[in-house]
């Protein structure tokens, strides 16, 4: 049996977050809290969630005859189950939970395969997707980024809606001679650059050449507007050149986090 | 076409967009795709498109506004042509033969009696489509000045395609039956080549052959035995024997050979039992399971000569000029364009 209770708010922002990238997947509970990774239909994006469980204002999580599974590198047996979620339904029925502030009760009946929820007097049961027919979790990508940039989210997400304006892709790059980190858009007629450097930025590792790579601005976009839901002061970048983007932030006061990777564009052969 | 056991299959398939098959090399099973524009691309009581000399040329518009459509998609495509068909196909492609001569005479029939009516005719019409030798000669020659390459299988086309897969060289089968998955192809998808026409119905889909296996419990070898026992393009299948009987069928022989010790020795009694009932059953097995395929063949996506392409299109067919440099205009931007790379790249 899992209950629990959150303020409404904060899980409301961490849905929009994960729906940037996945209408629906496999959300873990296990007792440090909730997990998520996804993949878009399109296997360009994915995003990874955790929210912990020190976030709820309740969290309990137990597992009778339920599978109990190694807990990696400690030892110890831990305990958790998984349920299939429409992210989309679930964010459209917290919004209209209410305002703020306001917490939420979620109950999950394994049996029924449904999640109870109830904001004030709001009582909503969501039925839950069959595992099985959800893609399996995607394995964790080995990357490694030659350039990091810490930043305001305001800086990104002015870069985001400037480039919107014009065009349908964005480079992002870091300047490792001049260690600045720059967003340039083109459009058939205008053009667009905004660059940061490092004294403007809260940190910036420069890479030893120059890196840029090429983004969609459809996923991107909804990844801004997934950062914004969940109000987070500061933004991760790592980048390189031709690479995945990955963004990270925090949740929740920094007891959750949410990282998007996105693959780029390239020119084509 | 194809072997009988497309609906137990396709209970498996999931939705797909072309943006998600985007920069996916696809091995095109050509024979099928021809087929379906010669049947499908044709005039309201039926006749095909023609150029000024009388020539058929549904199959040049499929491919010059439909095929086009996927590369301007970013998608890598292969055509893979059928070789010398397996004496076992014999009976088919006779009866074939024969259904396309009565269709034919029926088509001439209704079109003298229901002049008003073309829908009438068009059933016959499009049954009495053939891929011959000068269809398949026209769509390599139009392919090769398109910078799409061709494979020229030993045997099945199918087969081919799929072993383009195995090998890494193609992601998945374009075609729209299930044979390709039967010959070892992991993915499969359908209605690809029909993405692009004007009153497009289907939609695009795909089938994973483990996803097929998974679900119904059984190998790869064992949805060979369900095919074989319902029928084939190489077999007619058992009198009386259905998908569901079949299905039980294989999968009580899977029982058998649970309870037995000795592998070898319940492998030959299922094969015994299969024997009985088909004939030729091991020569139709060998043709799925060890297919014939050629190992050299060659892909390179070439440019397109689109002088090349406006001379054999518009002057010895009779192609609109606006239309084709339409095309080929829309062809060269999408090569100025960039890519969109997938995740799993990195994983």
């Amino acid at each position: 049996m899992f209950e629990a209770k959150i303020d409404l708010g904060v899980l409301r922002g961490c849905i929009e977050a994960i729906t940037a990238v996945a209408d629906e997947g496999r959300l873990r509970i296990t007792e440090d809290g909730l997990k998520l990774r996804s993949v878009d239909p399109a296997n360009v994006a994915m995003v990874s969630f955790e929210l912990q469980s020190d976030a709820f204002d309740d969290f309990s999580l137990e597992l009778a005859g339920a599978v109990e599974t190694e807990k990696e590198g400690k030892g110890e047996e831990g305990k958790e189950t998984s349920i299939g979620m429409d992210f989309v339904k679930l964010l459209g029925i917290l919004g209209i939970g209410g305002r703020g502030g306001e917490e939420i009760e979620l109950k999950l009946d394994e049996k029924g395969q449904k999640l109870f929820t109830r904001m004030g007097s709001l009582a909503y049961t969501i039925s839950l997707l069959a595992s099985d027919s959800l893609r399996k979790d995607p394995k964790v990508p080995e990357l490694e980024f030659p350039a990091q940039v810490i930043l305001e989210i305001e800086d990104f997400k002015r870069g985001i809606r400037a480039a919107e304006k014009i065009a349908e892709n964005i480079v992002l790059g870091v300047d490792g001679e001049s260690e600045e980190f720059f967003m340039e858009a083109e459009g058939e007629m205008d053009k667009l650059r905004l660059g940061l450097r490092k004294e403007q930025l809260i940190y910036l590792t420069p890479p030893a050449e120059k890196v840029r790579s090429l983004y969609s601005l459809d996923y991107l976009s909804a990844m801004s507007r997934g950062i914004s839901a969940c109000h987070a002061e500061q933004l991760t970048l790592n980048l390189g050149k031709d690479y995945p983007l990955q963004i990270d932030f925090e949740v929740a006061d920094g007891r959750g986090k949410v990282s998007y990777l996105v693959a780029p564009r390239i020119e084509s052969e | 076409m194809g072997a009988k056991i497309g609906e137990i299959i396709r209970a498996g398939s999931r939705p797909t967009s072309l943006e998600a098959l985007t920069g996916r090399v696809v091995a095109v099973d050509a024979q099928n795709t021809l087929y379906q524009f010669l049947s499908t691309i044709r005039q309201p009581d039926g006749t095909p498109l023609t150029d000024s000399a009388g020539r058929t040329t549904s199959h040049l518009s499929g491919l010059i506004y439909r095929t086009t459509h996927l590369v301007a998609k970013g998608l890598k495509l292969v055509f893979v042509f059928d070789g010398k068909p397996s004496e076992l196909k014999a009976e088919v492609l006779k009866a074939r033969a024969e259904r396309r001569a009565e269709a034919l005479r029926k088509w001439e029939e209704a079109k003298v009696l229901f002049p008003e009516e073309p829908e009438k005719s068009f059933k016959y019409a499009q049954a009495s489509a053939k891929v011959d030798a000068a269809v398949v000669e026209d769509a390599k020659r139009l392919l090769t000045y398109l910078g799409v390459p061709c494979v020229q299988a030993a045997g099945e086309g199918e087969a081919q395609a799929a072993f383009l897969v195995q090998r890494g060289d193609a992601e998945l089968v374009s075609s729209q039956d299930y044979d390709s998955l039967l010959f070892g192809a992991p993915v499969v998808v359908r209605n690809l080549t029909a993405a692009g026409a004007p009153r497009r119905k289907a939609a695009l889909e795909v089938v994973e052959l483990r996803a097929v296996e998974e679900r119904l419990g059984l190998t790869r070898e064992q949805l060979v035995d369900l095919a074989i026992l319902v029928g084939t393009d190489f077999n007619p299948g058992v009198k009386g024997v259905g998908v569901k009987r079949a299905l039980k069928l294989v999968k009580t022989q899977k029982q058998t050979q649970k309870q037995q010790t000795q592998k070898q020795q319940t492998q030959k009694q299922q094969h015994h039992a299969l024997e009985e009932l088909v004939e030729n059953y091991e020569l139709v097995r060998k043709i799925f399971l060890q297919p014939e395929v050629s190992e050299t063949y060659e892909l390179n996506w070439g440019a397109v000569e689109a002088e090349r392409v406006k001379e054999f299109l518009c002057e010895e067919h009779d192609f609109s000029v606006e239309r084709v440099s339409k095309v080929l205009e829309k062809i060269s931007q999408t090569a100025r364009q960039t890519r969109q790379k997938r995740i799993e790249q990195w994983f």
